[in-house]
């Protein structure tokens, strides 16, 4: 109680008007480490807005998870560099962020039945088909990859017995989607590219801000 | 974000039910006589190679060919696909597509 009334109140509170005041800091000074404080928030401010306009802004939130799952990706895809135990915890974590990357595009993968049946230029079409056996593929590796779990299953009380089928599936899937993912990027290569230089440009607006900030003391 | 949050829990219901659903369809594949059959020739094939020869190769090898490989499998393609995909919007228009 006694604590919250000395934070509550402060030392004039608690001593009351003899308190001795604590001398002003010089004007200059005051005003010097006001401007900059002010500066600065106001810089952090204005950064924080134009981070939340710019994940609000759908390309670029697509842009950042795609990122995050490419970064999720390379992490699963080398067992031998990670261990095991990392590579299959990855690999479950993963299918998170891919679970994002199809509500990112859910748009488009409603689209993809109507644009199958209707008359497309050869490379939506070839695109369409490409990105749905991406995904086949995808659930093959995660299918195959709890069958000859090592670590992670075992951990969540499943033992599976290993078996020479679904390894020999799981090593090969997982050998070919990379070429795979390889082609889709490819694919989407002009996208990236065009997100990759926006954000580039909004670097550029943040490093300008900082610096018109630090102009002000 | 706010694209996130639109009508996520339909949507990810969707995408749940589906890939299970196609989950199960390939996991029936190992129930064919087909899988029995790669079965079959996997326990026939004997041991052949062994780690010894990994003994002779420098441990950070170990670590970093691995990371090597998925990049290369992944960039080579990705770099030959964007090639192919240049050149296939200068010359496709000129074939009449």
């Amino acid at each position: 109680m006694l604590s919250w009334r000395l934070q509550a109140t402060g030392p004039a509170g608690v001593f009351g008007r003899n308190t001795p005041k604590i001398p002003r800091a010089p004007t200059l000074g005051a005003y010097s480490l006001h401007s900059c404080l002010l500066g600065c928030a106001h810089s952090y401010l204005m950064t924080g807005i134009h981070m939340f306009k710019w994940l609000t802004q759908l390309h670029k939130t697509r842009y950042i998870f795609d990122l995050i799952l490419l970064l999720f990706f390379i992490l699963a895809a080398a067992p031998q560099t990670t261990g095991i135990a990392v590579h299959e915890w990855v690999s479950f974590l993963y299918l998170v962020p891919f679970a994002i990357h199809l509500l990112l595009h859910w748009d488009w993968i409603i689209a993809v039945p109507k644009r199958l049946f209707s008359r497309l230029g050869t490379e939506h079409r070839f695109n369409v088909i490409w990105d749905s056996l991406l995904y086949i593929l995808m659930l093959v590796v995660t299918l195959s990859g709890i069958l000859v779990s090592e670590v992670a299953m075992p951990v969540l009380g499943i033992d599976i017995a290993p078996d020479g089928f679904w390894s020999m599936l799981h090593h090969q899937s997982s050998n070919l989607i990379m070429p795979i993912l390889g082609i889709h990027l490819a694919v989407h290569w002009q996208w990236i590219v065009k997100i990759s230089k926006k954000l580039f440009d909004r670097k550029k607006a943040k490093t300008a801000i900082i610096a018109s900030a630090g102009g002000i003391q | 974000m706010n694209l996130l949050k639109k009508d996520w829990q339909r949507r990810t219901t969707w995408i749940v039910f589906i890939s299970v659903l196609t989950t199960l369809a390939i996991g029936l594949v190992g129930g064919t006589d087909w899988a029995d059959g790669f079965r079959q020739v996997l326990e026939s094939r004997g041991e052949h190679g062994g780690p010894e020869g990994l003994n002779k190769v420098p441990m950070i090898l170990l670590f970093v060919i691995p990371l090597l490989k998925v990049l290369l499998m992944t960039g080579v393609p990705m770099t030959l696909g964007i090639g192919l995909a240049r050149g296939w919007r200068r010359f496709a228009p000129r074939l009449g597509r």
